[in-house]
């Protein structure tokens, strides 16, 4: 199921375009920095303008592999202030006292789902606190469905946006994951784009191209 | 006169459509089309929906020529379809109802298609075909109700031919069965294939295990050419559903019969349902494949006739549903009730309810 050009993890190469080869408008306040969990070609058009933190490493956390490399829980120090999604360590939580265990391709035993507690969170800074509840109510809905089995909590701080989750299941903490990245996104650009088609409509006269 | 935008994207197709008093004002589409002899999958199709839909919003509102404040409400497909799909466009939905502040309505798939189908063709109280690659239902429709009286136990019609496609690695461009379509055309031999109706139901899985495992062998030996099989495969299949149509009307003593679903465009099914009304001396109803295909528009439509009749979807009641019966909700019997109901419209309510048991089958909707 995954776009040749994604990487075995779900991130896609950056490639200066989205998907359909286009720049995406760019509204930095609003912009989710590659540092986060960039999973797709429309988000990795956002490096391109958006903040480059070098303290991050390129690949964003990779849930299915527990204790690896996370991105930062900040922007860098030169970016626009709300202009990235932080995304804090993927924490395994053991129940045991055994450290954790990177489990290899054909399953360690010893890093089974069975007492393993995976927790992700994401912050998303946005221009204001209308659209981060915006943002809220608009994926909560879609996180309804696996509360079961991958437990989502949405937050709203001023004009920011956290998401957490939590889950013994490492397949459906990536999916999850990676899903409520790709609809993140869509509503961002959502957002942007239907912002400026009201302010055209209204005939403030800016130039810029949807 | 409210204005309807509706978004549309349970399958490979997404399309945005815009509806004011029984008028589409537009309905831009897109298909996601894959490579001869594959299927789309939905993690892909969710993916090539969130790339093109609001380049779709804006087209229809410019097709339109309608702007934010014009629209009255947003309808969208809640379900049934593909998750990954329909919650990408639910989101859409979602955001453009809360940055427009326009109330929300979460509309059925196949109610879409019916509504549709009924504001295109003028039908009245059809008994209608629903074929598509994700359904195969016969539908009695009265005064705002939906009875089921037959459909697949198995796989729909549309996925049979799909599937069927993809052995013979027949193009999905612009859809698999369009190219079966074309290719039945020039069939000459028909190949004796299962004939599987059961009553009310009909069921296809055994035509698709048994044509998949004969196909190479035929076509190896020279028995037959693919172009057979395809006119075989649909003759079989359209005959099926032909037949349990027929019963249907038999059973309410219809005069309509109205076609909706993608494979509704199917020319040859309409030929031989035609043929059967006029038997029967009753009327066909079909769109062409602006309307039977999944649109924008047929969700607009029947998310204006929802807003007309009050129904509103909360944001926190706006997440989809993969599977969706036909059969409406309680509430939904209550604000449909009309006023002065008839005994035998009361009697159907109650069955109705009855129907909500998975454990009941759906033939027993009887009127």
């Amino acid at each position: 199921m995954q776009d040749p050009d994604e990487g075995l993890d779900g991130r896609a190469v950056a490639e200066g375009g989205d998907e359909n080869g286009q720049q995406s408008p760019q509204a930095p306040e609003a912009q989710a920095s590659s540092e986060s969990s960039a999973t797709e070609g429309d988000r990795g058009n956002f490096p391109q303008s958006g903040p480059q933190d070098a303290s991050s490493p390129a690949a964003p956390c990779s849930p299915a592999a527990p204790g690896s490399h996370s991105a930062p829980g900040s922007p860098s120090p030169g970016s626009p202030v709300g202009s990235g999604a932080a995304a804090e360590e993927a924490a395994v939580v053991p129940h045991s006292e055994q450290p954790p265990l990177v489990p290899g391709p054909s399953g360690d035993t010893a890093s089974t789902t069975g007492n393993r507690l995976l927790e992700f969170s994401v912050t998303v800074p946005f221009r204001s606190a209308v659209e981060a509840d915006m943002a809220r109510r608009s994926l909560v809905s879609n996180a309804r469905r696996q509360q079961v089995i991958v437990l989502q909590e949405f937050t709203v701080n001023d004009s920011t946006l956290s998401v957490r989750w939590t889950t013994e299941d490492p397949v459906l903490f990536r999916i999850s994951i990676n899903t409520f990245l790709d609809q993140l996104s869509l509503v961002m650009r959502n957002i942007q784009r239907l912002e400026f088609v009201a302010v055209v409509k209204r005939g403030r006269g800016r130039s810029r191209e949807s | 006169m409210p204005a309807v935008l509706g978004f549309e994207g349970s399958a490979n197709k997404i399309g945005v459509g815009v509806v004011r008093d029984g008028k589409v004002l537009a309905n831009p589409r897109r298909t996601y089309v894959t490579a001869p002899g594959t299927g789309f999958l939905p993690g892909d199709t969710a993916r090539h929906h969130r790339a093109v839909i609001l380049d779709l919003l804006q087209e229809a509102l410019t097709e339109a020529g309608l702007t934010s404040q014009d629209i009255d409400c947003i309808a969208y497909t809640k379900g049934p379809g593909m998750g990954a799909p329909l919650a990408s466009v639910a989101v859409v939905a979602r955001t453009v109802a809360q940055l427009w502040n326009k109330p929300l309505v979460g509309v059925n798939h196949c109610i879409g298609h019916i509504e549709m189908g009924r504001l295109i063709t003028g039908a009245i109280s059809p008994t209608v075909l629903y074929v598509s690659g994700g359904n195969t239902q016969v539908i009695s429709y009265s005064e705002h109700r939906y009875r089921i009286f037959g459909e697949t136990i198995d796989i729909a019609v549309g996925n049979c031919l799909d599937r069927f496609a993809r052995v013979l690695k027949i193009s999905n461009d612009p859809s698999p069965g369009y190219n079966i379509e074309q290719m039945a055309k020039r069939g000459k031999k028909l190949v004796e294939l299962p004939y599987t109706v059961k009553g009310m139901d009909v069921s296809f899985s055994g035509i698709l295990s048994f044509i998949e495992d004969v196909a190479q062998k035929m076509l190896a030996t020279g028995e037959c050419t693919p172009e057979d099989l395809c006119f075989s495969l649909q003759e079989t299949v359209f005959a099926m559903l032909v037949e349990i149509t027929e019963r249907a009307m038999a059973h309410c003593g219809s005069k309509e019969a109205l076609i909706v679903g993608g494979v509704g465009c199917n020319v040859r099914l309409q030929e031989m349902m035609a043929a059967m009304c006029q038997e029967r001396g009753a009327q066909l109803f079909a769109t062409d494949e602006r309307f039977c295909i999944d649109n924008g528009a047929m969700i607009a439509q029947a998310g204006w006739e929802m807003f007309q009749a009050g129904h509103r979807t909360p944001l926190r009641e706006s997440g989809i549903t993969q599977s969706v019966a036909l059969r409406p909700s309680f509430s939904e019997r209550l604000l449909l009730l009309t006023p002065g109901a008839s005994p035998k419209m009361t009697f159907c309510c109650t069955m109705s309810l009855d129907l909500l048991e998975p454990q009941l089958a759906p033939s027993m909707g009887y009127l």
